[in-house]
């Protein structure tokens, strides 16, 4: 017991020192800059001291043309100069100083004066950002000879964000690559991903591939700050070499590798104050509330719950909010959270022998109730030249998450943020009872009969829920160079999770307000134990052979071929027990066995392909390339399981030709154009065959069963997604305009899909191809990089939209959402809300509505004219895919300071919000109801035509008829971060010795603009409308390189 | 290293290459072949004996749904007027609802539960009769197993019958294409309801039921005897019932408390056919929600509706207290409605308070087939009451009411009668002489009303009767000046679900809907 209690001391202290270590030496650096951005001119007039000399001279290029607009400086000072029309400068430097002469597009360089006044320079054109080198599928590729759609962002670019989940850090980053997230729960944001729309409607089908190192992986498991780059593989022609896997596009991340050289360690380090984005303003002032609920009940022709003297008593005890609440429960369950990142990466080696080893901690707690987040990050990587022809490496992902959340969180439904609404204002968290002692109050009276909302506060106590999970990752490869021009290489990995989720709840008793008499014991789901445990093992072997040679300076041929297979494994265990002897106990040993439960399963699926790539340049200027990928996957019948998916792309650069090649302005122009096909194998995992499902029946004692559940289509066939792209990339004039256009046709064909079918069939619908869809559209990146003196700026935009339409289905689908050809996929379907009946009159002589409503209840437009308003009213209605996306970054450098803005967006779509919305529908639950509803509801005749009369949750002629009321526009623009950083002059950084040092202040999801009401827009994606909110947050941060 | 060497390995390396690649091709289909762990394999299934054992196992357990239990039956005495649905309803799905009148093809919710539900039993029944000739096993046993598995269809197409009227009728497994046919007419289905009966009265045992759990030739009888009431067949009905009285396989138990209760439904001579639980793999939550949550708040029209224990209705009897309605009342009243402040008395004698988590909007509460036992309960409480389907009181009742019918009260119907209200524990005097045809009419009505009370005889009983809309539109809503509805343009018969209507083009939507 001793060992583990001093270790478990030492752990924050370690931590302690940790972070004071850094942030002494961000106060020193915090000094400098101070002293700087006082007194600008000071350590030029400290430098100025021992000026003597004049240099001057002219810059050129290796054609000998002059350049104009390069900055020369005197390193280590800020004095400096930029060349003039001519190619001329002027500085004065003191003696033995080093001249730096800088300019984009061209190789820096770096002269040491010595004793020269004149000194001439030739700058070389820096190729490197055309030679810039694209992680693709199973390799590497300069982007100038790219043929198909990528985009890549680098390690810096993810980074700027303080966040620390990789898939938030990607929102509005990529044209046509769109993240929603659900929620602000810690660790369990639920991220959606979309690459160029929904590509399917299949059952589990629209995400796309991630591969971390060439390893399908969970990119939210990765420390942000062990990213090298991040590719995102859009069209077929780069998608195609994974297949069966890639009609959603695919998406490659490659960690950081140890460089030769110097052994570097890097330190990054932040603090990040945290507060909800958006809450919803509900009602909280007492006898309001309960006059409302009492109308809303009469309404529903349902006897009143509170008497005139009872909400009397409120309205007149203001001062007594001990007996008489007002009680704000959303001003009281949420708080503002600190949380903090610390990451260490370790990285170096000589020439045959590199390493990189990262370690990285983030700690968040959340703004409400008992969420909590941690998180463990770590990654050894190795890579050694074992012969000039034999390369081994491999690296080993260690990340451990523990979540914490409220005992009865339910994945999207968010319970807890549910109770939080749902309180109502005349009561308190807890209450005096009449033997003295202090208890949670339940709700305000036994009258009431909202039976399953619950206390927040008591929810907190009842004990937590948790969800522990280790993600190991593994791999090694080998690389062997058998011939000179000819590369095999070999990776073997295993990905192996351990997900240990565990409910603990204890009785916690509960009083009503009123009189404090017992209500309940709290028990929401089950008292007890809960715990299920599921290990997934994903093994992934493949072998490749590349051939890359370049005749005669002309002719540029890579061919590659390749084989893979993945075999992935999933088990799951569970057991549940209720007794405990006390509430202290949670591990199912010290439970009693009465009434115990237990639960397992496991699942399979694999995989095996074989695949060829092929690339043919000439003189760098025409480029070709075809992909094919044939595959085979478990999850269809034998005969059918074989699927082959080619592509073949093309590109020119018209700037590499003659004509083009003087031009002054233009730096790059291509035009590429792609085609391909794709597979898509996320079907369920035994989709085609006819299966009994095992039961049982207590005739006399229990009797095992079988039953038919499932229907089945033996005949499923590949979906198959066909995609062409043509596309260009474009700079001008060294950065001042790139532009990336894109313009898409994607057509998934055959999509598995478990089509509806007539309940009298009396099975669950089988899975069959179903039909065909198209998403088409267009992408666009801007950016422009530019030096105006001392000031750089960088600005990016990207914009995407799509049309999304069902081509062909077997048979058309109503619904909620209705599918049917012609229209985008799963449009809202819905009867059409023109406003309120303001009277009697009104309703007697319009058409026939359901529910028998009342004036100040929601009108319909009988669209038929058949004077009913039935299920044949139904109509179209937009907004069940966005307009388009975008996203826009700023960046601002000057001197050492810069300055990021980062804007987000989404148009056009819409939510509906109609059913079990806790924050919007009143008194579902007692949920008290929105303020702008109160405000703007109908109060009688002519008052308005926007909100109905007060009703209540379950009322059928506001709620039972799916209408267009409840259509809300979840468009929003939102300024996601704001940065401003500063980089400490090497100079100084050295005399803390540090090699350099940057810090920085931050704020995510800053700004807002949305139409949509309550909580967030960003969340939109369910049918529930409580959530746990976006969060704000606001950082303070070091980055240090030792 | 020499040059041969070196051009050896650069020869040796890809053929190692090329080794893997055919190694792994040709394991190619064990590696694919990928089959599921916790289900079975239908093409492997129907060899024995133990397969048509566990298919008709499987057929059974589509009885554990609502429906065919507590939770649906239970709901229907809110659509008869026999009952308020308690305070923890949320939407316009609930049944609370559709007793006000407010039923639409959108609904949901108990409209939508009885089609689905009987239909997966259907299909279930037709996968069964389909394959089980595929078995090598005795055919003796085959023909009683096909005689249940009717039995059950039969249930299941009265079910939707009674409900929505003529409706899909499948008497084979249904493809896709298939799927999607237009309904049969009323008679039509009620026919082949019969045709099943039938075959299971022909080839059923005729032994007790209770203790075997699976169905037996009473059952089958006293089913048709009730689908024949439906169709006003009152001659067969009542020969029907006859046949059941005569063979003398089941009596009525002696104690109509604990015949609810797990505790009293072993060997048990009056039940003939139920959905059956056991704990733990087989378990409801029937006294969760019976005895805690209050789904259920019986209403003042019920309570009133049982008779003084001098056989006269409270109206008349002198024995009545308007002060303490328990007071003198028939003993089945304290058995099926206590006051809602009313504790729990155990076995033991020890007197519970019940931690009711909703107020009931009725003052009253069941009390049926609660486990006072189970007291106090939580989520982790499990009920392993059998629920009743069908028991001899019934046999008695159908043919009283169906003889009063063709012969008027003779002394037959007059026994039958009189045997229910002298159930031992109940000991109601016997009917006074010489009523009427009608009077003993409306006795058999009331007397079907209180002993067959929350178990979802009434909605059947008033539709059957043409009472609905005479009755349920009295009814006030307790606290308010509202008014149930039972609108009998349309009310006769449940709408289609909305879904179902979108998928099959054929389907003809029930009138006024």
């Amino acid at each position: 017991m001793d060992r583990f209690t001093v270790e478990k001391n030492q752990k924050p202290i370690m931590k302690k020192i940790f972070i004071n270590k850094l942030w002494g030496k961000a106060l020193i650096l915090a000094l400098y800059i101070g002293i700087q951005v006082l007194s600008p001119n000071l350590t030029v007039a400290m430098e100025t001291n021992k000026l003597d000399i004049i240099v001057r001279g002219t810059v050129k290029d290796i054609n000998a043309l002059p350049l104009p607009g390069v900055i020369v400086v005197v390193q280590g000072s800020s004095v400096g100069t930029v060349t003039d029309g001519d190619g001329s400068y002027r500085v004065n430097a003191p003696e033995n100083a080093t001249l730096t002469f800088s300019f984009i597009g061209f190789v820096s360089q770096s002269i040491s004066i010595g004793n020269r006044s004149v000194i001439d320079v030739v700058l070389e054109e820096d190729l490197k950002s055309l030679d810039e080198v694209v992680v693709v599928g199973f390799g590497t590729q300069k982007k100038a000879n790219l043929t198909g759609s990528v985009a890549t962002i680098g390690s810096e670019e993810i980074i700027k964000r303080p966040g620390t989940n990789v898939a938030n850090l990607l929102q509005g980053k990529v044209a046509g690559l769109q993240v929603s997230s659900h929620s602000g729960k810690p660790g369990s944001e639920n991220n959606t991903l979309r690459i160029r729309g929904l590509g399917t409607f299949s059952a589990a089908g629209s995400d796309p591939l991630v591969l971390i190192n060439g390893i399908a992986g969970d990119m939210t498991t990765l420390d942000p700050n062990d990213v090298e780059s991040i590719s995102v593989l859009k069209d077929a022609a780069s998608s195609a070499i994974y297949g069966a896997r890639a009609a959603n596009g695919v998406i490659l991340i490659t960690t950081k590798k140890g460089k030769a050289g110097e052994m570097t360690i890097d330190i990054h380090s932040n603090v990040q104050v945290q507060q909800a984005t958006r809450l919803p303003n509900l009602l909280s002032n007492s006898a309001d509330y309960m006059m409302y609920w009492n109308q809303g009940r009469e309404r529903s022709g349902q006897a009143p719950y509170f008497t005139q003297t009872e909400i009397d008593a409120f309205r007149n005890n203001t001062n007594d909010p001990i007996n008489y609440p007002n009680f704000d429960w959303i001003d009281h369950s949420f708080r503002t959270a600190v949380a903090h990142n610390q990451s260490i990466n370790i990285g170096g080696g000589n020439e045959k022998t590199t390493f990189n080893v990262s370690l990285g901690y983030f700690d968040q707690p959340g703004i409400t109730s008992v969420y909590d987040f941690k998180k463990l990050n770590s990654r050894v990587v190795i890579e050694t030249q074992v012969k000039d022809w034999f390369k081994l490496g491999g690296d080993i992902q260690f990340v451990n998450q523990n979540i914490q959340r409220s005992n009865w969180d339910n994945g999207d439904v968010d319970f807890q943020v549910l109770a939080i609404y749902g309180a109502a204002p005349n009561y308190t968290p807890t209450r005096t009872l009449p033997n003295g002692s202090q208890g949670y109050v339940a709700r305000y009276s036994s009258a009431i009969g909202e039976w399953t909302v619950r206390n927040p506060d008591a929810q907190n106590v009842s004990g937590v829920q948790t969800d522990i999970r280790y993600n190991v990752l593994p791999q090694l490869y080998a690389e062997i160079k058998p011939l000179k021009n000819l590369t095999w290489f070999t990776k073997g990995a295993i990905n192996y999770n351990t997900m240990a989720f565990k409910n603990h709840e204890i009785p916690v008793d509960n009083y009503f307000f009123k009189d404090g008499s017992y209500a309940h014991n709290n028990a929401t789901w089950q008292l007890g134990v809960r715990e299920n445990w599921r290990t997934q093992m994903l093994s992934t072997f493949y072998s490749t052979l590349n051939y890359q040679k370049q005749f005669d300076g002309i002719h540029d041929v890579n061919i590659l071929a390749g084989y893979n297979q993945e075999y992935n494994l999933d088990r799951s265990l569970g057991g549940t027990r209720i007794f405990f002897p006390t509430n202290e106990l949670k591990e199912l040993d010290a439970g009693a066995p009465l009434n115990q439960s237990t639960s397992g399963s496991s699942g399979e699926w694999a995989i095996q392909s074989l695949f060829m790539r092929a690339m043919y340049g000439f003189k760098g200027k025409y480029l070709f390339e075809a992909n094919a990928r044939y595959d085979g996957t478990s999850r269809i019948a034998a005969d059918t399981r074989w699927g082959l998916f080619p592509s073949v792309s093309a590109g020119w650069r018209i700037s590499q030709e003659p004509f083009l090649m003087q031009s002054t302005w233009m730096d790059n122009l291509k035009i590429r154009a792609s085609w391909g096909q794709l597979g898509n194998q996320n079907i369920g995992l035994y989709p085609y065959q006819e299966l009994l499902s095992t039961t049982s029946y207590p005739f006399s004692t229990n009797f095992p069963g079988a039953v038919m559940n499932r229907m089945v289509d033996p005949r499923l066939r590949w979906e198959t997604t066909t995609m062409a792209d043509i596309g260009f990339d474009l700079s001008i004039k060294e950065g001042l305009l790139n532009v990336t256009f894109d313009w898409y046709d994607k057509v998934t064909d055959d999509i598995l899909f478990n089509i509806p079918i007539p309940a009298s069939i009396g099975m669950t619908s089988p899975t069959v191809n179903f039909g065909k869809m198209r998403n088409r559209g267009i992408e666009i990146e801007l950016g422009s990089t530019k030096q105006i003196g001392e000031l750089t700026y960088n600005v990016s935009l990207n914009f995407s939209t799509y049309r999304n339409e069902v081509m062909n289905i077997l048979a058309p689908i109503y619904g909620n959402f209705t599918v049917q050809e012609g229209l985008p996929f799963n449009s809202h379907f819905m009867t059409e809300w023109t406003g309120i009946f303001q009277n009697a009159q009104e309703i007697a002589e319009g058409p026939r509505h359901p529910f028998n409503p009342k004036p100040g209840d929601l009108k319909f437009k009988d669209q038929n004219e058949d004077g009913v308003i039935n299920s044949l009213d139904r109509v179209v209605m937009d907004g069940a895919h966005p307009d388009f996306i975008y996203g826009s970054t700023i960046n601002l450098a000057w001197r050492n300071f810069d300055i990021n803005a980062f804007f987000q967006g989404v148009e056009g779509i819409k939510q509906s919000t109609q059913g079990l919305s806790w924050g919007l529908v009143p008194y579902i639950q007692g949920s008290p109801p929105p303020v702008d509803f109160i405000n703007n509801m109908w109060t009688g005749e002519g008052s308005t035509n926007d909100h109905p009369a007060m009703y209540i949750s379950g009322y059928g002629p506001v709620t039972g008829t799916r209408n267009s009321y409840w259509l809300l526009d979840a468009s929003y623009l939102r300024l996601k971060n704001l940065a401003l950083g500063y980089n400490v002059p090497r100079v100084i950084a050295q005399r803390i010795g540090l090699q350099n040092a940057r810090i920085y202040v931050s704020g995510d999801n800053l700004l807002t603009f949305t139409k949509w009401p309550g909580s967030d827009p960003e969340r939109a994606a369910t049918n529930w409308f409580q959530a746990y909110p976006q969060i704000s947050t606001y950082t303070m941060g070091l980055k240090v390189r030792l | 290293m020499n040059q041969i060497d070196k051009i050896k390995q650069y020869i040796a390396r890809p053929h190692l290459l090329v080794c893997a690649l055919l190694i792994a091709l040709v394991s190619c289909n064990d590696f694919l072949e990928k089959d599921p762990t916790t289900q079975i394999s239908s093409p492997t299934f129907w060899k024995t004996q133990k397969d048509a054992d566990m298919a008709l196992a499987g057929v059974y357990s589509r009885l554990n749904v609502s429906t065919f239990n507590f939770n649906g039956v239970y709901s229907l005495a809110i659509m008869a007027g026999d009952a308020n649905e308690g305070a923890a309803s949320l939407g316009t799905s609930s049944t609370g609802s559709f007793a006000m009148g407010m039923m639409e093809a959108e609904s949901g919710g108990l409209l939508a539960n009885i089609y689905n539900q009987c239909y997966r039993g259907v299909a279930s029944c037709n996968f069964f009769l389909a394959n089980i000739e595929k078995v090598d096993m005795p055919e003796s046993v085959r023909t009683i197993y096909k005689a249940e598995v009717q039995f059950l269809r039969g249930l299941f197409y009265f079910n939707l019958v009674d409900f929505y009227g003529g409706v899909p009728l499948y008497t084979t497994p249904v493809t896709i294409e298939e799927g999607t046919i237009a309904k049969s007419t009323k008679e039509q289905v009620y026919a082949q309801v019969l045709t099943d009966l039938d075959f299971a009265i022909a080839n059923l045992p005729n032994t007790d039921y209770s203790g075997r759990g699976h169905a037996v030739r009473g059952s089958a009888l006293t089913l048709k005897s009730r689908v024949m009431l439906n169709m006003s067949d009152w001659p067969g009905a009542a020969a029907a019932a006859k046949q059941v009285m005569d063979e003398g396989k089941f009596s009525l138990f002696n104690n109509y408390k604990t015949m609810f209760l797990a505790v009293g439904q072993s060997n048990n001579p009056e039940i003939m056919f139920s959905t059956k639980y056991l704990n733990p793999d087989n378990s409801s939550d029937q006294d969760i929600q019976l005895i805690w949550w209050g789904s259920w708040n019986p209403r003042a029209e019920l309570r009133d509706a049982f008779e003084c224990i001098d056989g006269l209705p409270i109206g008349t009897s002198p024995l009545y207290s308007p002060s303490n309605w328990k007071l003198n009342r028939d003993p089945r009243l304290k058995e099926n409605i206590r006051a809602f402040t009313d504790p729990a008395i155990k076995a033991s004698g020890a007197v519970v308070s019940i931690a009711w988590n909703a107020p009931s909007q009725t003052g009253l509460s069941p009390v049926k087939a609660g486990n006072v036992e189970s007291l106090p309960i939580d989520y982790s409480t499990r009920s392993e009451q059998d629920w009743i389907l069908i028991r001899y009181a019934e046999v008695l009742l159908n043919f009283a009411e169906a003889t009063n019918e063709v012969q008027g009260p003779i002394a037959a119907v007059y026994e039958a009668i009189n045997e229910v209200r002298a159930r031992p524990g109940v000991d109601m005097p016997p009917l006074p002489a010489g009523l009427s045809k009608e009077q003993m009419r409306s006795r058999i009505w009331n007397e079907r009303r209180v002993e067959f009370a929350f178990e979802g005889m009434r909605y059947r009983d008033i539709r059957r009767w043409k009472l609905a809309e005479t009755y349920i539109n009295t009814l006030i809503e307790p606290g308010t000046n509202i008014r149930r509805v039972f609108d009998p343009s349309k009310h006769y018969l449940f709408p289609f679900p909305l879904s179902e209507m979108d998928i099959n083009p054929n389907l003809v939507q029930n009138p006024g809907y």
